[in-house]
């Protein structure tokens, strides 16, 4: 038994910008005191993020021909180029106290990616990082990508996991910045159908464990003001 | 009183570069300890150096784009004592 939680949001399908309202609200609640670390799983509708070593020229289409498509794009404050949300990819927020875990930004990012790597050996799926980079790997192509902020030692924004066969977003963007980067999915890799539940249990389990932590269902008092649970 | 506005370690450092991004003040501002004072930006990551004391910003160091490195005095607060 650890004493240490983190307390777990799993709010399914949200958009971007309410997802990324949600995270700045724990962030601030953290700031005024509250000591819970927090995980936000969510399934982004189709979007582009642009962070903030983002280069304009990896987006494929103009802003419009992507609002055409239904496809909106936010410039935001997280690190790293552009990438793509979608349907069939498990995005995780961490909202956690670096200084109070013990981590460094590097280390952090260290984190995630074996957490990422460890959630995706329950599917068969062998994994891997990459010298001097940052993200997951398979033999058939990148799975996850990472990208966080930190305001007082507090996390947010953070890591990307495609599940699903499929995912057709990747083609609007140069992903990374990275011209020859082939992306796949966990279901590419292992052959058969994944469920997304057991997708976001898994690396909920993993993240949790890499933390030292329990992993908790977050309660509902100070998070959900326009949509109970 | 002028503290002294440091980048913190953010872990290994020697391999990653860290570079400025943006300031959050000018210099004349008054700030809070504990404010996002600045940006920094390694390749993943996008870092806000807090504020180490109150009191207004004197002198801003480190320019935008400029690389940075671990210890580096990045700026200078005038404290109220």
């Amino acid at each position: 038994m650890t004493e240490k939680k983190i307390h777990v949001l799993d709010v399914g399908r949200m958009p971007y910008a309410e997802a990324l309202d949600l995270q700045k609200r724990l962030v601030a609640a953290k700031k005024s005191g509250d000591e819970r670390d927090f995980l936000i799983l969510v399934e982004h509708p189709g979007v582009v993020t642009v962070g903030r070593r983002g280069n304009e020229s990896h987006i494929r289409l103009p802003r419009e021909a992507l609002a055409a498509r239904g496809v909106e794009v936010y410039d935001i404050e997280r690190g790293g180029d552009v990438t793509y949300h979608g349907p069939g990819q498990v995005v995780g927020y961490p909202i956690i106290d670096l200084k109070h875990a013990g981590l460094d930004v590097h280390s952090y990012l260290r984190l995630i990616e074996t957490a990422v790597i460890e959630a995706l050996r329950a599917f068969h799926v062998e994994s891997y990082t990459r010298e001097g980079l940052t993200g997951v790997w398979t033999r058939l192509g990148k799975v996850a990508a990472i990208g966080i902020a930190v305001s007082r030692w507090i996390t947010y924004h953070g890591f990307a996991v495609n599940v699903l066969r499929g995912i057709t977003g990747f083609d609007l963007i140069v992903p990374c910045g990275l011209t020859t980067e082939r992306v796949t999915s966990i279901e590419d890799v292992c052959g058969s159908p994944v469920e997304m539940k057991d997708a976001r249990r898994e690396l909920t389990a993993a993240f949790a464990r890499a933390l030292g932590a329990e992993a908790v269902a977050a309660q509902g008092d100070l998070i959900w003001k326009e949509a109970p649970l | 009183m002028k503290v002294e506005v440091k980048l913190p370690a953010l872990g290994d450092s020697d391999t990653t570069e860290v570079t400025v991004s943006f300031w959050y003040f000018d210099t004349g501002e008054k700030v809070s300890e504990g404010d996002d004072l600045l940006e920094v930006l390694t390749d993943k990551a996008a870092f806000n150096v807090p504020a180490p004391a109150s009191g207004k910003l004197v002198e801003t160091s480190a320019d935008e784009g400029q690389a940075v490195k671990v210890g580096d005095i990045l700026g200078r607060i005038e404290t109220e004592q």
